[in-house]
Parts: structure tokens; C-alpha cells; sequence
């Protein structure tokens, strides 16, 4: 019988670290344990790519020994995780989630992996994604060589995407924390789809060498935890400049909640209509009682208005004339045809096509877009609105119509977050804030370049007073 | 003579290729026919982006985002 007590699928971070310490079960036992429910829960949800059994439990059996020798490496140390399968693990497939990529093997490993194993991170399993990270665009939830990311909340609905395995492993405890990425909604979505805390950093924070290129102005990467407490950790430890990713920022990130500002000097702006008309009838007394913790915390609360600009026709431009320069190798040799989703074919084919006037024309007012967040930014610290205004649909919805047949409000809010973050690459924190008809559903929280720190503060006092994060499904044992 | 927009070209085009299919056995890849009424659909979408691009009122001055580091 196993000496892990199953509440340990489902702690944070420091609580198993801290258990670990007191050896009330070793790391090897742990990661055996998480490899148990990774391989046979992962698969139900179509959210494995690939176990890495045999090399975890060689890593756990050095971490013990490191903890016997009292070499502490942190609260990462022999904590179980999993990474989206768009990063490179040397000597393993790295598909991409795609069929024209199921045998890619590297022989380098990506920099956030080598850095959360030189913290003593577990790494138990990479995780399944939609192809090619949603590619320019996709019709439906199958568009993945795993099939459709099946939510624990509901089998019969999506996990969201792209980093759908990520919030999925996350969500059914099959591993603590998972590593995801982001181009415009990657790892919100999911996180909010599936009642977890998702983690967008700042363009150029976190280093992309090794991972998928799908727009290389857009591309991030970040946790999906438990907690923003835990995004903090994880954060701390994948942050920092690399010569190996020009994109990088060279700027490192210190998780420093002791040091948060006094929250009642941070000005918070919201739109009044996305809690009321905007967001699914169903959870807008969850979302009306998330407001008003928010303002319990002691911000000062502002109507906010978004900026007007063609947010979807800027980025959706731009993704598509990046990704099919990306991908222009797979479109020309035909193998586009494997992949799994006909509008997700179709997409990188025409998006070849794209004039150079048109996606200049993105990136200028792409330039606009930035001017007017750093304006709005400077009298406002953090803008929050639901993540996404609907629960998970069911897997068979096409995703490329809304996905609710309510009339769009008088004034459109902030719904147009997503892209206008990712846009100017600013950093967003997804917090679990309630339920629409059983599914859940998410708050995100968007602020100034490398503002990370606080968008933590204020996510983990929210958190500190609510139990939406410490929720999970009723996913059977392994 | 009236003009004929994007959105009804594309209608019209994806109606007459529906007209034009013939009944299919099932099978795991779309046929050529299937494939290029998708792609004839996703070009009509990128031209609509272009023509919503087209709308903004593009100052002269404003130039590229090339710097992404923020």
C-alpha cells in the first residue's frame, strides 16, 4: 500500500515540500504515486502525451538523497510536475500534439525544464496539447493527436487549449503544478475551463528556448497551478534572462509576497457590464460575490474602459502570417494534411497568402494598442474581468462560432482582454471564482509589464479568503 | 449594378460547391473537394480581417511594433 495519503494529490507546493522534508514519504514513493494516477487517470481525459516514468523515479531516488543529505534545493525539490509537449525533453518525442510530428525527438532539453531540475522538480509526464498550439485557428476540440482534452469537471465538455493536458493533470491531480504556454489565451482558457490557477507572464520573462514557435512576438510560457502562491514559486524558479532565447527579457523574478505594495494604493479597474449582461447568467452571483472580495481587500475599484481597437483582427493577422512562416516547411511538403482539424489546415495554407501590407498593418496597430495599455496602465494598476465569459462548451461545439447564442451587451467591456494582453505582453493571473451549472469558471487579473509580483499579492489574499482553488472533481482513484 | 459583398460571394460559392458534391463514402481524410471549399472559406475570412484592418484610421506616423520587450 501506498505510504502517500491521497490529499497529496491535490496540495500545494510548500505543504509537500515540507512533508517531504519531514520524510513522512520519500520522493521516489511520491513520484510512483503521481506516475500511478498520471498513467491511469491521464489517458481517461486524453490528457498524456507521453509518462516519464523510468526517468523520474532515477531523478526521485537523487532528490531523497539529496534530502538525507540535507541539500535543500528549494520548494521545487522533489515536487511531481508535468510540461506541455511543445517543450523539448532530449531523447524523448516531442510532438507538438501533432501527427506529422509524433516521432520528433531533440537532443536538448528546453531551458525551463533544465531549470526547474536543477530546483529538484520531478518531471513525471509531458502533457497533451492541441496541434501545433492552436496554429493559426481550429474548428474543434478532436484538433489534437490525443484526441480532445476532456474536462474532469465534465467528460462531456472541453478542457479548453491550448495547454489542454496541462489544466487537465492540474484539475485531477495527476501531477502539482504543470508548465503551459500561451499565444493568445493558452493558458488562461484552460486554467479557467478547468478551476485552476493559470499564470501568464510577461513577454520575455520566461525563456522560450526549446519550445514550439507559433508567433514568435506573441509566445509565452507559464505555470498552471493550484494557487497563485504556487504560481509564485514556479515563476521564481523558470524566470530569468537566456542567451539561448532572443526573446528574452534578461530580468529575473524573486516571488516576494512579504514585500507586496499595501493594496490599498492599488487602483483596480473593471467593467461594470461584464459581471452583469456579459458573463453567463448562471454565475453571476459567484462573479458579483468575486467583486466584492476584491473590494474587501482594500483596493480602490474603478470602472475601466478598453481601449478601441480591432483586438481580433490585429492578432488573429498576425498568428496567422507568423505561424504560417513557421510552419511553411510541413504546409510545402504536404504533411499538413495529417493534422487532425480541416480549418486548422486550411488556416496555415492561406495564411502563406497573407499580403505584407496586412500584417504591417497588425503590427502598427499592434504599436497603437501598446501606447494606449501603457496610458491606461499609468492611472489604472490592474484591470480584472472574467477570464472567459462562458463555461467549457461541449467537445463537439464548433469553437470557431460564439459559444453562446446570447446577444453581445450595449458596450463591450473588457471582453477583449485576452488579445489585448497578449498583444502588448502583459502579464495575467487566472483565478478559480466560481461555477456556471456545475462547470467553472475564472477572474483574470492583467497589470503592467513584469507586475507579476502583484498580480500575486492580490490573487493570493483573494484566495486566502475564498475556497474556489481548493476545489477539485470527484476524479477516481488511480 | 449592385455589388456583391465578400460574405454573399462566399455563400454563394460555398452553396454551388455543396450543390456540385456528390454523396461520398466516409473517410478519415477530407476529399479535395471538402478541402478546397474549406480553403476557399479561411481565404474569404483572412480577406474580411483585411478589409476590418483596412477600416481603422491608421495614423501615417504609426510605425511597426518591433519592440516586444516591454
Amino acid at each position: 500500500m501506498s505510504s502517500v495519503p491521497d490529499e497529496i494529490f491535490f496540495a500545494g507546493i510548500s505543504e509537500i515540500n515540507q512533508r517531504l522534508q519531514k520524510k513522512e514519504f520519500s520522493a521516489r514513493e511520491l513520484a510512483r504515486a503521481f506516475c500511478d494516477r498520471l498513467e491511469t487517470i491521464g489517458p481517461r481525459y486524453n490528457a498524456l502525451a507521453l509518462s516519464l516514468r523510468k526517468d523520474v523515479l532515477r531523478d526521485a531516488k537523487d532528490v531523497d538523497g539529496d534530502i538525507k543529505r540535507e541539500r535543500l534545493r528549494g520548494p521545487l525539490q522533489g515536487i511531481p510536475f508535468g510540461a506541455k509537449d511543445l517543450l523539448a525533453y532530449a531523447k524523448y518525442p516531442t510532438t507538438w500534439g501533432a501527427k506529422p510530428y509524433e516521432d520528433q525527438i531533440f537532443k536538448y532539453t528546453a531551458s525551463v525544464l533544465h531549470r526547474i531540475q536543477k530546483h529538484g522538480g520531478l518531471l513525471t509526464g509531458k502533457l497533451a496539447m492541441v496541434e501545433l498550439a492552436g496554429g493559426p485557428s481550429y474548428r474543434f476540440a478532436s484538433a489534437s493527436l490525443t484526441g480532445p482534452g476532456l474536462n474532469p469537471w465534465d467528460a462531456t465538455r472541453w478542457s479548453g487549449g491550448s495547454s489542454s493536458g496541462s489544466a487537465i493533470a492540474v484539475a485531477a491531480g495527476l501531477v502539482t503544478y504543470a508548465l503551459g504556454s500561451e499565444t493568445s489565451g493558452s493558458i488562461l482558457t484552460p486554467s479557467a475551463f478547468c478551476g485552476v490557477t493559470g499564470l501568464r507572464p510577461t513577454y520575455g520573462l520566461v525563456s522560450r528556448h526549446g519550445a514550439m514557435a507559433l508567433s514568435w512576438t506573441l509566445d509565452k510560457i507559464g505555470p498552471i497551478c493550484r494557487s497563485a502562491e504556487d504560481c509564485g514559486l514556479v515563476l521564481e524558479a523558470i524566470a530569468g534572462g537566456d542567451a539561448d532565447d532572443p526573446s528574452s527579457a534578461r530580468k529575473s523574478f524573486y516571488y516576494t509576497p512579504q514585500y507586496a505594495r499595501d493594496l490599498k494604493d492599488v487602483t483596480v479597474g473593471y467593467a461594470p457590464v461584464d459581471f452583469s449582461e456579459g458573463v453567463d447568467p448562471a454565475a453571476r452571483a459567484d462573479y458579483a460575490k468575486a467583486l466584492e472580495t476584491i473590494r474587501a481587500l482594500g483596493v480602490q475599484l474603478t470602472e475601466a474602459k478598453m481601449p478601441q481597437f480591432p483586438y481580433g483582427p490585429v492578432i488573429s493577422t498576425i498568428i496567422s502570417s507568423e505561424g504560417s512562416a513557421i510552419f511553411e516547411p510541413l504546409i510545402k511538403s504536404g504533411k499538413v494534411d495529417q493534422l487532425a482539424d480541416q480549418h486548422q489546415i486550411a488556416g496555415l495554407r492561406a495564411g502563406l497568402e497573407i499580403a505584407a501590407k496586412d500584417y504591417l498593418k497588425a503590427m502598427r496597430i499592434r504599436a497603437l494598442i501598446q501606447e494606449a495599455f501603457r496610458d491606461l496602465l499609468s492611472t489604472t494598476d490592474v484591470l480584472i474581468a472574467p477570464t472567459r465569459f462562458t463555461p467549457a462548451p461541449k467537445i463537439t461545439q464548433p469553437l470557431d462560432q460564439p459559444l453562446t447564442d446570447r446577444p453581445a451587451p450595449a458596450t463591450p467591456g473588457l471582453t477583449a482582454l485576452i488579445p489585448a494582453g497578449n498583444l502588448c505582453g502583459l502579464p495575467a493571473l487566472s483565478l478559480p471564482c466560481g461555477f456556471a451549472n456545475g462547470m467553472p469558471m475564472g477572474l483574470q487579473l492583467v497589470g503592467s509589464p513584469f507586475s507579476e509580483n502583484l498580480l500575486l499579492a492580490i490573487g493570493k489574499t483573494f484566495q486566502d479568503r475564498t475556497d474556489w482553488h481548493k476545489r477539485h472533481p470527484p476524479v477516481a482513484a488511480a | 449594378m449592385s455589388k456583391v459583398t465578400r460574405r454573399e460571394l462566399a455563400v454563394a460559392v460555398s452553396a454551388s460547391a455543396l450543390l456540385a458534391a456528390r454523396p461520398a463514402p466516409a473517410q478519415s481524410v477530407s476529399p479535395p473537394s471538402a478541402q478546397n471549399n474549406e480553403l476557399d472559406a479561411v481565404r474569404m475570412q483572412f480577406h474580411q480581417l483585411a478589409d476590418q484592418l483596412d477600416q481603422f484610421p491608421l495614423p501615417m506616423d504609426a510605425e511597426p511594433a518591433t519592440i516586444f520587450k516591454p
